[in-house]
């Protein structure tokens, strides 16, 4: 739901201002400095790791430098079934886990040592329904659809005992002719959802996301906690926000992490399915 | 209730006991030429320097110790009359007044006696008339009754092109918008672009930006009342105009002779005619239009009776091929009989309904769905007005409503549809209202406007309520209560006291106060700054008490040379209680538990308006500075920290002149400055899974760049030929002459040619809009 709410509001602004003969201006703005934030992020699947937990700082707005890496920390992963797993830092500020591997109906928990600042933050793991399997129709048959691209369409039984929320993640696989070795298997588009107004049944429900004849097209499906949900529900409308006035005010997603840090810290089932596009 | 009640019944019986041996007139004053009535005319006893102004029907009354007065009725534009009346038994006269022909000639007004700005109580309100609105230049040609009145000081607008309004740092959901007394819940056409007033179809105009009179309640910040005209009762009269947005055709005229007549005013935008023209099939599907029909039709029963039927009906249509459609609109219908109990005692009931409503539909085969959602408030008024004494008027009346809420249904519109059909559960709610106000003349320099109303609301069941630990929404649900049809489930009522009162200086200067509390038991849940078709209405409930503002404001009125310069100066200080926000990144979309959502806080506004005008001669207009102050406090928001409201403008100037250059010609111009919004920056970014996230640490902390531009318009009437009925005159509008690129909004992406750096970029609407629109009368 939280996608067709935001697509209509995009196209229905979007195509105001182009009626309007909306037009844009590269300009300065000054912006306040303020003191550098540590940012968390981290993921726990029930696929198998390493999972990665990556730190690093708020850098100024207008800054021409990558995000600033925090190394040297101590990062460990507990489980409530009582595995512990103290991850090793791989690259400057990415710390892998071990062992560990995500279950779900587990809570999970980080804790995050630097510079004498100890962050915490707790995430409960909920399982996530199969995806029966998934097909692809031509863009001339759906809404928002380009008629020369293709859509995948998904179809699965979406349990109604409780509220769901998931998150798609759609990967392109091409092999580039000629050069069999190199296989580019890079994430496209995501979203996130909640099961609101939903049937158990669904068949046919396309992304929106085109995709080209003979694409090999992967969907991730991720189940989230509520407060996974909305931090990347909220990160979604912050990152694209025009500050318009039709757009919401703009505010900082809803951080789990204690203690002062940013970012999320979250656990999530997985369900995967591949398809190679064909009408 | 009852002691408000006693107190009402004892105050009255105490101004009728001194009310003896005097002698009244009373009637009506029209408009000569088409019997409109003529709203706030003044009519002056010159002997006792003792006058009335006509009320919303044309009505007055005044009474007087017997004797030969000479008796002046005037209004501004029309030639004033002077007659000599022998006053010793109670008459009725009725008055039409001659639009005047002395635009041309400077008015030479040889009296000094102070007009009514400086002398009336009321303070803090704006007239316009429609011939004004209509000469000054406008988006796109459009006139625009609401967007003329943001040129005046204190009512501010939330960005280029936008009509919702904010008055005195008052949320655009705090303003009372009656259309012939019926409450019109969405004013916008086109998110906003244009207002729902079709100007051809309207009389009178007037805001209040305090002061608001007992009688009006239900809105914390202004009053904005829209009378629709009552339809030439003299001759059948056709209007209209073409304009480069839409056309219009208005055709009034007498059903019976002086008796009876009629108005019907529709206005169509053809916009969407174009995109049927267009090469590309989904362009062709798209839909983009609007369309307006007002009308109104009034008969006088006799001298003692009068009835008026008004209603409006006005609806958007904007589609995108099929995929997507959106449609709202609002319906008004009102009913009211003036009747007069006797010479003093003028009594007017309406009975009003009004109905808002939207629908989104989403297509495809199996994404679609379609959302609906209204809102319906049906009411009944009875005001009376009770002209005791030249010294005392009183208003009285009752007012209830009931109003039901539908927030959403959702339904499939084909089998295939992932979607189930859900309806939220509707709320139902009572307004009431009782007043008491006497305008108290003291003497010749003091007067006092006393006015109190009680105000109460309820929320009716079939309802569900929840509970939430520490009576807290933001936590954790441990139950809930069910309610069955029409068991109360919950009750707000207060008091709200409403007091004017004005010393006269000398002739030509006086000083005004007014203090207001009122009271909101409906509120506008948005969460972006311009409103949406698609924002909910929120009825007070048991989590969501009702708004409260008090304002007190001051003010010093001064004529200069014989009343043909009228200044003034106000302030003001407003305190809001119970404002509501939704909680950042708020799920508003169709969530049945909306105070889940929302978080709590006061507000205050403060600042002053300074206004010079001209009113009379060839040149007319104003200029007007405002110095504003607008904060909020929520628990929440900016941690907590007061903060200002996006539309905190500090200075905001205004110019507005027209000139008559010629019998045929006029030219208009108006000039606006404005601080710019208060926005949210970025204090710093960071990177989450590759996206570069924005971090905001002060809510409203930096500035758009100050807003201004200028307009200026030419009105060229047809030759007056006396034995030609046809009557042309064309309007050209050029809107930001010097194409000055206002920010509509500011928003930050990652450059092309380094997705390292961010740079900030600019959205802007308008360039320059020349328009034209031919209007024509017949």
């Amino acid at each position: 739901m939280k996608l067709i709410q935001k697509i209509s509001l995009i196209l229905l602004v979007g195509s105001w201002i182009i009626l309007i003969s909306g037009c844009e201006k590269v300009v300065n703005v000054d912006l306040n400095e303020t003191e550098s934030k540590v940012v968390i992020e981290g993921w726990i699947y029930t696929t198998p790791g390493p999972y990665k937990v990556q730190l690093s700082r708020t850098g100024s707005y207008f800054s021409s430098n990558p995000a600033p890496t925090i190394s040297g920390a101590l990062v460990i992963i507990r489980d409530n079934a009582g595995n512990v797993d103290t991850l090793s830092e791989t690259e400057p500020g990415i710390y892998s886990t071990h062992t560990l591997q995500g279950v779900s109906d587990r809570t999970y928990s980080l804790q995050v040592t630097t510079n004498g600042n100890t962050y915490t933050a707790t995430e409960f793991l909920p399982d996530v329904t199969t995806i029966d399997t998934l097909g692809a129709i031509s863009g001339k048959d759906i809404p928002f659809g380009d008629k020369d691209f293709y859509y995948v369409t998904f179809y699965a039984w979406e349990p109604q005992d409780k509220k769901n929320w998931y998150r798609f993640i759609l990967s392109k696989y091409s092999t580039i002719i000629g050069q069999d070795s190199i296989v580019n298997n890079e994430p496209v588009d995501w979203i996130v959802t909640d099961d609101g107004f939903v049937k158990g049944d669904i068949a046919e429900l396309p992304f929106i996301t085109p995709f080209e004849f003979n694409d090999s097209v992967t969907v991730i499906m991720q189940s989230l906690s509520q407060p996974a949900f909305d931090y990347l529900a909220a990160m979604q409308i912050q990152v694209t926000s025009d500050g318009g006035m039709f757009s919401p005010p703009p505010a900082n997603p809803k951080s789990n992490i204690s203690g002062g840090a940013i970012g999320y810290f979250g656990a999530s089932d997985v369900a995967t399915k591949s398809i190679r596009v064909k009408p | 209730m009852k002691k408000i009640l006693s107190f009402i019944f004892l105050y009255t019986l105490i101004i009728g006991a001194f009310a003896q041996s005097r002698v009244s007139i009373s009637g009506y004053i029209k408009d000569g030429r088409n019997g409109e009535s003529l709203i706030g005319a003044t009519l002056q006893l010159e002997e006792i320097k003792s006058g009335t102004i006509s009320n919303e029907y044309g009505f007055y009354s005044i009474s007087a110790p017997p004797g030969t007065y000479t008796l002046k009725v005037s209004y501004i534009g029309y030639t004033t009359i002077v007659q000599t009346i022998q006053l010793s038994e109670r008459q009725t006269l009725n008055f039409e007044l001659q639009e005047s022909d002395i635009v041309l000639e400077e008015v030479v007004i040889t009296e000094k006696e102070a007009s009514s700005n400086v002398t009336d109580l009321k303070m803090s309100s704006e007239k316009l008339s429609i011939e004004t609105i209509r000469k000054l230049p406008q988006l796109f040609g459009e006139v625009d009754v609401v967007r003329t009145m943001m040129l005046l000081p204190g009512v501010q607008n939330a960005g280029e092109g936008t009509t919702g309004f904010y008055v005195r740092g008052g949320g655009q959901d705090q303003n009372l918008i009656l259309l012939d007394e019926a409450p019109v819940y969405n004013a916008s056409h086109f998110l906003g672009f244009f207002s729902v007033f079709n100007s051809d179809a309207i009389k009178d105009v007037e805001i209040y930006k305090g002061g608001i009179p007992a009688q009006y309640g239900g809105r914390l910040s202004s009053l904005l009342d829209i009378r629709m005209k009552e339809g030439n009762n003299k001759k059948f009269a056709v209007t209209g105009g073409v304009g480069t947005i839409s056309s219009r055709l208005t055709i009034e005229g007498p059903i019976l002779k002086d008796k009876a007549s009629f108005m019907i005013s529709g206005r169509r935008t053809y916009a969407d005619v174009f995109l049927k023209l267009s090469p590309n099939e989904n362009q062709r599907n798209n839909k983009l239009y609007f369309y307006d029909l007002n009308t109104k039709i009034n008969l006088t029963l006799n001298d003692k009776n009068r009835i008026y039927l008004s209603g409006y009906f006005g609806r958007d249509k904007f589609g995108f091929s099929t995929v997507f459609s959106l449609g709202w609109g609002n319906a008004t219908g009102t009913l009211r009989w003036n009747h007069l109990f006797n010479d003093k005692l003028f009594s007017n009931t309406t009975a009003y309904f009004s109905n808002y409503d939207y629908e989104l539909k989403i297509g495809g085969s199996v994404s679609n769905f379609k959302w609906t959602s209204n809102l319906q408030e049906t009411g009944v008024k009875q005001d009376f007005t009770w002209y005791v004494h030249p010294k005392h008027t009183l208003q009285y009346g009752v007012q209830g409503a009931y109003r039901k809420f539908l927030p959403g249904k959702i339904e499939p519109t084909s089998d295939k549809s992932i979607f189930n059909t859900i309806t939220s559960d509707p709320i139902y709610g009572i307004e009431t209202g009782i007043y008491i106000s006497d305008k108290y003349k003291l003497n010749k320099r003091i007067s006092v406007d006393a006015g109190l109303r009680f105000s109460s609301y309820y929320n009716m069941g079939p309802g569900t309520v929840y509970q939430y630990a520490n009576n807290n929404p933001r936590q954790d649900t441990i139950g809930k209560t069910k309610y069955s049809s029409g068991k109360l489930i919950n009750t707000y009522a207060g008091i709200e006291p409403r007091i004017a009162a004005m010393y006269l200086l000398n002739d030509v200067s006086s000083i005004k106060l007014n203090y207001n509390r009122t009271r909101q038991y409906i509120q506008l849940a948005t969460n972006s700054t311009s409103a949406l078709p698609t924002d909910v209405w929120v009825p007070s409930q048991r989590y969501v008490q009702p708004q409260i503002a008090d304002q007190i404001a001051a003010g010093y009125f001064r004529n200069f040379k014989q009343n043909k310069f009228e200044t003034s100066m106000e302030i003001y200080y407003k305190w809001l209680t119970n404002q509501i926000d939704f909680r950042d990144n708020a799920n508003v979309f169709f969530n049945q538990r909306i105070e889940t959502e929302l978080l709590k806080g006061i507000g205050r506004a403060y600042g002053s308006e300074f206004m010079i005008k001209k009113q009379n001669g060839k040149t007319t207009g104003w200029i007007s500075y405002t110095l504003s102050f607008t904060q909020r406090q929520i628990n929440g928001i900016n941690n907590g920290n007061w903060y200002y409201a996006r539309y905190d403008r500090r200075h905001n100037g205004n110019i507005v002149i027209t000139h008559q250059l010629t019998e045929r010609w006029s030219i208009s111009g108006a000039f606006i400055y404005a601080t710019g919004n208060a926005v949210t920056f970025p204090a710093g970014r960071y990177i989450y899974e590759g996206n570069v996230v924005p971090y905001y640490t002060e809510r409203n902390g930096f500035r758009f760049p100050a807003y201004h531009r200028a307009d200026i318009s030419a009105t060229l009437e047809g030759k007056n030929k006396p034995n030609r009925k046809w009557k042309g005159s064309w309007n050209f509008s050029i809107y930001n002459i010097y194409m000055r690129k206002n920010a509509f909004s500011i928003y930050f992406r990652e450059k092309k040619d380094n997705p390292n750096q961010t740079e900030a970029v600019m959205v802007y609407l308008f360039g320059i809009i020349p328009s034209v629109t031919y209007n024509f009368k017949f």
